[in-house]
């Protein structure tokens, strides 16, 4: 491999003209202004871009941040040629050749060609970067899921890419995924002190130096495999921003390819003043006419929309449990889109007369209601943050507080003079599990139900086929089963986003990336092509499939999350449970009628059960301590899965279960907190400073040799330990419940 | 021997028939007017005066004559003009027995024109009361009771729609948290009483009142 990190101006600009060379075919169309680029073509060559910083903390506690800063920033162009710059103005300077070499080679081409620079967590990265490159450089597009976390931002025809989440969940992950080089074990020593100033740098020892070479080497393989695995068969390349845009394109190509909307849209072409350019066009048109009215739509969204189901049992919280089993649905939300029905046709206000008729031609709709919960068993499944008069102050004014309320753990028990936004599904699945008393304020109804449409469910399908069929011949580290995988799971998301929350411009003075477009909501309904209605219902769905469960069988179920149950082998809740996969396999024969590899698909929506627990800790939703002969296995929301085993080894825990306790710890010291520290949790709090100017700091380095080193804005990590707790609440009513001492 | 009108030539002189039939009838400020006429917009047209009214009438052009399938499909899908009047017919009958007693000249046409010019008056009424800016909003008075019925169809009106977005815009766009005018234009009968006051209909339910099938027993 050659460095380059020496060369002048002159020689980089050679070096880049000879790297630079083939491009990925463009796809253009012609209309009435010229030609006009549907595709744009990419250079085949990669570049992979990476920073290492130094954190000096306040203190050693390192729970204040003074100061931070990169001391180098690699590249890589191709998989050949590498530079590891020790100053931002190197960089810079790199940066600035680059965009010259790429204006040139673009010089009178039909469709100027686009140089990707990918980056693994771009984020970071740009903390660093931002005001020097935005104040130098022309940014032409931006795009960023939150203020901080960009995505892609583009400088002429340069992009800056960020490849986690595209192509894996960690560069490591990606590594993996794609390309022969693989991460280096171990780490840079984050707590050495380097600097790098004009004058003086800390030297980076040969390991130090092939750790920042292979970051970047992995990107530009990466981009070298992506290319050709995602290369179009007329040539092109077309990488979407998020994972879910892959999805997005196929479903796009799938609509656009219908025949059926095609014919459709022919056919009452007439009825528009301008009519549909083509199939997403009318798709968005129809599509406007499921928005009754701004306050419909925000507060069925807030309110009407919920997540998957998770808790516990109440009664089993905190107790030494054995031999629990668990059963969880095999593709959940991919089931509950080809199994069941979903709302078709346009939402309208209806009049309150109609709501009998409504309920008995089993329309879909929306109600809002005045609600009194009560709930048949200890089981809590209503959560209290999608009660209207709970949150929203101008609906407490007008309909008064929740009487009469007991929560556990946010999820109503009993409450009276509730303000909830329902759908048909979710009130047959809240009858199994409380008493309502519903005083309907509003209604709002579809026209019908229906299956969802075919150019959704084969993609699906096509998908869930790839994917069980690899599971099956064992190539579960294959290309395609990733793709399938990931698109599988990205089904569910793609009916959920709401794309008003972009950010796509650059504030200079907070350094912030801001919403430019200010879209009216009449905007963004006319740009929706896919009915947002359909996930709520297929959350609904499995929602209600948990509490058909855990109505029938409340004293054996113990824990459950989204798409998991948690019991205590009670046979004949196994046996429903299998009842309930004989009915789903009937239906799967059905959808995959004629497919050659039909004994894989059967399985999908069915319960898949696990080897029983040996011993079980529940303690709330989303967390839970399982035992698996001598294997500790742990779900707590927020903490990594690594942490608990980590520490019982290290501390030597012999009775991990009672030790992670926190109702008996509770009882026995009063105190509800569980702390994990930090070497084993290995969790960081962000830090940001966006201060847009420059200042010198002089700093020591590990070798002691001091200089003054430019510190500017940045984005620090420091470690915290975590706190594993229960809300006080939640803990009295457990206490309460369980009279008999647990001891 | 005069030469012998093509087919579509006889239909453009249907159309003009037509066209003139329901301006005599109804008036050019009527909505039947209006919607017997939207179809000739891309054709060449003339005025005509008739009864003191211009009256739009398609040219018998050559250009025209050759858009013949479109010619044929207005032709083919106007509406008989017995149906147009059946809505009034009632009212008719009614004002005919008056204008017998009353000694009223009476004649059909002038009936209708009266009618129609009454009930376009009569929705800009309501428009100005309950419409977007109207009356009622400009006095504060909106939610003081405007019928269920009224409301319903301002929602049905895409004008008064697209109004309500940009109120919700000019608030914050996306993040319109005023639910103030929605919360007061809901019936606190029913929340106190659970009765529907429009209709007496008992509006609440239990769990007896929804079946809890999940289809795969």
């Amino acid at each position: 491999m050659i460095d380059f990190t020496a060369y002048d101006k002159y020689q980089l600009e050679g070096l880049l003209m000879l790297l630079l060379n083939d491009t990925t075919a463009a796809i253009t169309e012609e209309n009435d202004d010229g030609v006009k680029t549907v595709v744009s073509p990419v250079f085949t060559t990669g570049i992979g871009f990476d920073t290492e910083s130094t954190t000096i903390y306040t203190d050693d506690t390192h729970k204040t941040v003074k100061d931070c800063f990169c001391y180098t920033y690699q590249i890589a162009v191709g998989t050949e040629y590498y530079a590891i710059y020790r100053t931002i103005e190197q960089f810079i300077e790199f940066f600035r050749v680059l965009i010259d070499v790429v204006q040139y080679k673009n010089m009178d081409v039909e469709s100027p060609a686009k140089c990707y620079i990918w980056v693994a967590n771009l984020s970071h990265e740009w903390s660093f970067i931002k005001y020097r490159i935005m104040n130098e450089f022309n940014c032409t597009k931006l795009f960023a899921k939150t203020e901080r976390d960009i995505l892609f931002a583009e400088f002429g025809d340069v992009q800056f890419r960020e490849c986690i989440g595209l192509f894996g969940h960690s560069l490591s992950n990606i590594a993996k995924n794609w390309t022969t080089t693989q991460k280096l074990k171990g780490d840079l020593d984050y707590d050495k002190i380097r600097i790098s100033t004009e004058n003086y740098c800390t030297p980076l020892t040969d390991s130090e130096k092939q750790y920042c070479i292979n970051d970047v080497i992995i990107l530009t393989e990466m981009h070298e495999a992506v290319t050709k695995a995602y290369l179009q068969s007329n040539g092109a390349l077309r990488l979407p921003y998020t994972s879910s845009g892959f999805v997005r394109m196929k479903l796009k190509e799938s609509i656009r390819n219908d025949e059926t909307i095609t014919d459709e849209r022919n056919g009452r072409a007439h009825c528009f003043k301008k009519p549909p350019k083509d199939n997403i066009d009318y798709m968005k048109r129809q599509n406007r006419k499921l928005f009754v009215s701004p306050e419909q739509w925000l507060l069925c969204r807030e309110y009407g929309y919920s997540g998957g189901l998770c808790g516990s049992n109440i009664e089993k919280v905190g107790k030494d449990l054995h031999n629990v089993v668990c059963a969880d649905l095999t593709s959940d939300y991919p089931a509950q889109m080809l199994h069941c029905k979903y709302p078709m046709g346009w939402l309208k206000e209806r009049k309150l007369k109609d709501y009998t008729t409504i309920k008995k031609r089993k329309q879909p709709y929306f109600i809002m209601a005045k609600v009194d919960f009560e709930s048949k068993t200890n089981h809590a499944t209503f959560s209290i943050h999608k009660v209207l008069n709970h949150k929203s102050v101008q609906f407490i004014n007008h309909y008064g507080d929740i009487r009469e309320k007991i929560v556990y753990n946010g999820k109503i028990l009993k409450a009276k003079n509730c303000i909830v936004i329902m759908n048909d599904v979710d009130i047959s699945a809240y009858t199994m599990i409380y008493d309502l008393k519903i005083t309907i304020l509003k209604v709002w109804a579809f026209d019908r139900y229906g299956k969802l449409p075919e150019w959704l469910t084969n993609c699906v399908k096509k998908d869930y086929v790839i994917k069980a069929v690899l599971k099956h011949q064992g190539k579960t580290d294959t290309v395609e089963y990733f793709d399938s995988k990931r698109n599988i799971n990205s089904f569910y998301g793609v009916l959920a986003t709401r794309d008003h929350d972009l950010h796509d411009a650059f504030d200079a003075e907070t350094g912030l990336c801001v919403n430019s477009k200010t879209k009216t909501i009449k905007q963004t309904f006319a740009e929706t092509w896919l009915n947002p209605y359909w996930a709520f219902w297929c959350t609904s769905y499995a929602r209600r499939i948990l509490m058909y469960f855990i109505s029938k069988y409340p004293d054996h179920i113990i824990q459950y999350d989204t798409d998991s149950l948690y019991f205590d082998g009670a046979t004949e809740l196994k046996a429903e449970l299998l009842r309930y996969n004989e009915s789903k396999i009937k239906l799967n024969e059905k959808i995959f009628a004629g497919d050659k590899n039909i004994d894989l698909l059967l399985d999908l929506g069915c319960w898949d059960f696990d080897e029983p627990y040996n011993n079980f800790l529940a303690m709330g939703a989303k967390k839970y301590v399982k035992q698996i002969g001598d294997k500790i296995i742990t779900v707590i929301a927020g903490l990594p899965k690594s942490a608990i085993p980590a520490e019982i080894i290290a501390k030597n825990i012999k009775t991990p279960l009672s030790h992670y306790n926190v109702v008996k710890k509770y009882l026995l010291t009063d105190n509800k907190n569980i702390i994990i520290e930090h070497m084993f949790a290995n969790k960081f709090a962000s830090d940001y400073d966006d201060n847009p100017y420059t200042y010198k700091a002089t700093i020591t380095d590990y070798l002691g040799n001091t200089a003054e080193q430019i510190c500017g804005c940045y984005h620090a990590i420091k470690p915290i330990d975590f706190t594993l707790s229960m809300g006080i609440d939640y803990l009295k009513a457990i206490l309460n419940i369980n009279k008999k001492p647990l001891i | 021997m005069p030469k012998r009108t093509t087919a579509t030539q006889r239909n453009i002189d249907s159309i003009n028939r037509y066209i003139q039939t329901i301006a005599n009838l109804f008036g050019t400020n009527s909505a039947e007017y209006e919607a017997a006429t939207i179809p000739l917009k891309g054709f060449a047209t003339r005025d005509k005066y008739v009864n003191g009214q211009a009256v739009i009438q398609l040219q018998n052009s050559k250009a025209n004559r050759k858009k013949h399938q479109a010619i044929r499909a207005i032709k083919n899908k106007r509406k008989a003009v017995s149906v147009l009047k059946r809505k009034y017919e009632k009212k008719r009958r009614e004002y005919q027995e008056h204008a017998k007693k009353a000694g009223i000249n009476f004649d059909n046409g002038a009936f209708y024109r009266w009618y129609a010019e009454l009930s376009k008056q009569f929705s800009d009424l309501i428009d100005e009361i309950y419409g977007s800016g109207g009356l009622v909003n400009s006095l504060g008075a909106m939610g003081e009771n405007p019928s269920d019925s009224e409301i319903h169809a301002m929602f049905k009106d895409n004008d008064y729609r697209s109004s309500q977005w940009e109120r919700v815009y000019n608030a914050g766009g996306m993040n319109y948290t005023d639910m103030g005018d929605f919360i007061n234009s809901m019936d606190d009968d029913l929340i106190n009483n659970g009765v529907d006051i429009n209709t007496g209909e008992n509006m609440t339910f239990t769990n007896d009142d929804y079946d809890m099938d999940m289809e795969f027993d």
